[in-house]
């Protein structure tokens, strides 16, 4: 043992041992069995493909377990495929190549399984086969020969059980002991003997499965069963009716879960964020500090927390479908549907859960291996109308479309509709614009849909909960830290800078117009409207909240509002709906708290009863500046809503795209072109409505 | 010649060839639809599109579009290679 001068005992270096397999095969189980929870989990350099790795002590040698990602051959056709094979060819910049290589091999699955595991073995690495999924062979009457497995392929064959740690020492011994393998035998024979007249394509995949059909003669023995498990649940869930049936059913407990069951857990967040935000406010002395700590740090760490409950429920859903073998078959019901706009089945839970919100909607494009597929999954996603999307819909439906029957039937009024039609709308946008992507920007030779459809099994709690704290720990880790960054700078924007003779002068300067209204208003919901108004500016909290609105209308957010106002003018807008608009940028679910801020009540719970009455009256109420003329009609009331069922107004939304890209550029172009799209809707809306109402 | 498209649920056939020589057809051939091997058609996602398939005792989904460069012979038959099964595996009534 090497003793340092220090008299400590100096660990031998760490073995890297890469992790390879064939998606589906339980490698994330083994994993997890072998290095327990990872140690590392990162990027690959320059690519979005997740690096995890693990390091445990076997027999005193430290070992460092690398899981690659799940490839079926070493002829990459995806980003995730392509780092596992650069890995193991040590031609990943900075990393050098694998000292022993694990290769899981499904051993209810062997005869294709064995393709990989040829070529790596063919590389000459020190190679173990882990043979896993045993037990589910049993069940269906496969058994295999692993003694006969390892003498005719030339490397150690270890069955496993990883969910039950079977199996587990012995292959970390046999890992420990491996040494390069000799080439498989018969191997490079079969290659040759391939028919030259067969496309050079096709020779490789002729010769090795081939090879391996002799290979697995007499090591696998089926035992005749009766019609399997997995043949009985595949019927049902792949039936046109029941499968049909089983699939709206399982979607409506994934999304009601992240919209509703994720709703209590959102609000005990947010209470705890008030309650902190509070005990803080009450230790620091008033001023720029205390606004900063409370309204831009405590606030932004908050807007951040607040999408833990749907990123962890939906991630939970996920890891459970994919666990049991559910999620490649939801893509296979759906496929068809989404193959028009040029996507394919895997999109569907993603969009599906934007309609929750888009972040962990984009999150699950992480399961769409296909790049393309999953950029364009990922700029689709906020198209999706969102639940924060629903509250200003609701307020505007509730108070400015005209709650009238439509077609004399009773119970289908005009706000259901335009509400549905808000829906339909982000639809119908994102349909078109995969229309117009994938025959532009995203034109490019058909992709390869050749999906397995794995072997129905149990799903593994670890892995589920690993698969959960995987996806939360990198969205607070990684967006969540941009995002806590840009709510300081956008709470920067929105109180500097602060001239306080020139907030109070605009509130006197309130206190008149509203007197000087109030006088010739006829009208006499107005006149209780504006009394309202003028009463609430002799309160101390209604002229804290008069204040705060001056404020904030005179900070740079408020001078942008006041600056883009002859872009908004078409859409019917006064310059504060411009303010609200910019003023929204750091969380869409704040918009409604920030119409409240601009119209002077302060921090309104638009959700509620109370607070949303006395915002509609407000709104109701409010006028062009100098003038009578109501700001908010119907056709304005519908050009807002339209404006954010199309916007990327959301700041944290555009970070997460970000970091799931990996670049810069799809955010900005994603911000850009919903922005011009956001607005042209708005403008199509306001002036169709104002022609037809006029 | 027929193609794997044109089989009929429940039926297997066996694969002659693989046209093309893009990612898809090299995708295919390393999934093991090999020349010489037995393709079962279990059956069609409701809207008749993917195909499940069977082959060399796993499953397996594709779209007709790309179950046309497959060129199969014809029908061998009603049989199941999964697990050994040898009985009859009828598709449940539509």
């Amino acid at each position: 043992m090497n003793v340092t001068a220090a008299g400590v005992a100096e660990s031998p270096p760490p073995l890297t041992v890469a992790l390879l397999g064939n998606p589906n095969t339980g490698k994330s189980t083994l994993f997890s069995a072998l290095a327990g929870i990872p140690t590392r989990v990162g990027n690959y350099p320059g690519v979005t493909v997740e690096e995890k790795v693990g390091r445990f002590v076997h027999a005193g040698r430290p070992i460092d377990l690398v899981d690659l990602p799940g490839t079926y051959s070493l002829a990459p056709k995806s980003p995730d495929e392509k780092v596992a094979v650069d890995l193991l060819r040590g031609r990943l910049a900075g990393m050098p190549a694998p000292d022993r290589v694990v290769i899981v091999v499904d051993a209810t699955n062997l005869e294709r399984n064995l393709y990989l595991a040829s070529q790596v073995i063919e590389i000459g690495l020190p190679t173990v086969i882990a043979l896993t999924l045993g037990d589910a062979a049993a069940d269906r009457g496969i058994e295999v020969d692993a003694a006969e497995l390892t003498r005719r392929l030339g490397c150690e064959v270890v069955p496993v059980v990883a969910p039950r740690r079977q199996g587990i020492p012995r292959l970390a011994d046999a890992i420990l002991a491996a040494v390069p393998p000799r080439q498989p035998e018969g191997l490079a024979a079969a290659l040759a003997a391939v028919d030259p007249a067969q496309p050079p394509t096709a020779r490789e995949a002729i010769g090795r499965y081939a090879w391996i059909e002799r290979v697995i003669e007499g090591v696998v023995r089926r035992r005749p069963v009766a019609r399997t498990i997995d043949d009985r649940i595949d019927a049902v869930v792949t039936h046109r009716v029941w499968g049909t049936f089983l699939f709206a059913l399982t979607m409506l407990a994934v999304f009601t879960s992240i919209f509703w069951l994720s709703a209590p857990l959102m609000e005990g967040i947010s209470f705890g964020v008030d309650t902190v935000a509070e005990v803080v406010r009450g230790l620091l002395p008033e001023g720029a500090v205390r606004s900063l700590v409370v309204d831009g740090v405590i606030a932004g760490a908050g807007s951040v927390v607040v999408f833990v409950p749907q990123i962890a429920l939906l991630f939970f859903w996920i890891a459970l479908l994919e666990g049991c073998g559910y999620l490649s078959r939801a893509a296979f019901l759906m496929d068809r549907l989404l193959v028009g706009v040029g996507l394919s089945g895997k999109s569907f839970i993603p969009l599906l859960s934007s309609f929750a919100c888009a972040i962990p909607g984009i999150m699950a494009a992480r399961t769409i291996e296909n790049p393309r597929d999953r950029l364009l999954t990922i700029l689709l996603a906020p198209l999706m109308s969102c639940s924060a999307r629903l509250p200003v819909y609701l307020l505007m439906c509730s108070a400015f479309v005209p709650n009238v029957p439509l077609a004399g039937i009773p119970w289908l009024r005009l706000p259901a509709l335009v509400l549905a039609s808000l829906y339909a709308l982000g639809v119908i946008v994102a349909a078109l614009a995969a229309f117009v992507l994938t025959r532009t920007v995203f034109r490019g030779p058909p992709q390869p849909f050749v999906m397995e459809l794995p072997g129905w099994r149990w799903p593994q709690p670890r892995i589920v909960l690993e698969r959960v704290r995987e996806a939360t720990w990198s969205f607070l880790s990684g967006a969540g830290t941009t995002i806590l960054a840009m709510s300081v700078v956008l709470w920067a924007l929105s109180h500097y800078p602060r001239d306080e003779a020139a907030v109070e002068a605009e509130v006197a300067s309130e206190r008149t117009n509203l007197r000087a209204r109030l006088e010739g208003e006829a009208d006499e919901a107005t006149v209780a409207d504006l009394a309202a108004a003028l009463g609430a500016l002799d309160t101390p909290e209604g002229l804290d909240a008069a204040r705060r609105g001056a404020a904030q209308r005179r900070s740079f957010l408020g001078l942008a509002g006041r600056f883009i106002e002859p872009v908004v003018r078409p859409l019917g807008w006064d310059w504060r709906l411009g303010c609200a608009a910019i003023a929204s940028f750091p969380a869409r679910e704040v918009v409604l708290g920030t119409l409240g801020v601009i119209y002077n009540l302060g921090d309104v719970d638009a959700g509620s009863e109370e607070g949303g009455t006395v915002l509609v009256r407000r709104l109701r109420s409010a006028t062009w500046d100098g003038s009578r003329r109501k700001v908010f009609t119907l056709p304005v009331a519908l050009s807002i809503m339209v404006f954010f069922a199309l916007c990327a107004q959301c700041a944290s939304t555009l970070v997460v795209i970000g970091r799931e890209t990996g670049s810069w550029v799809w955010p900005l172009a994603s911000f850009s072109a919903m922005t011009v799209l956001a607005w042209l809707g708005a403008l199509v809306t306001y002036q169709v409505g104002t022609f037809l109402g006029g | 010649m027929t193609s794997l498209k044109e089989v009929a649920i429940g039926s297997t056939a066996k694969v002659e060839l693989i046209t093309g020589s893009d990612p898809t057809s090299e995708r295919l051939l390393e999934m093991g639809i090999t020349p010489g091997v037995l393709v079962t058609v279990i059956g069609a996602a409701p809207l008749g599109c993917p195909l499940e398939l069977e082959v060399r005792g796993y499953r397996l989904s594709i779209r007709r579009s790309d179950a046309a460069r497959v060129t199969v012979f014809p029908s061998v038959g009603l049989r199941s290679t999964w697990a050994g099964d040898t009985s009859v595996r009828r598709p449940l009534p539509r």
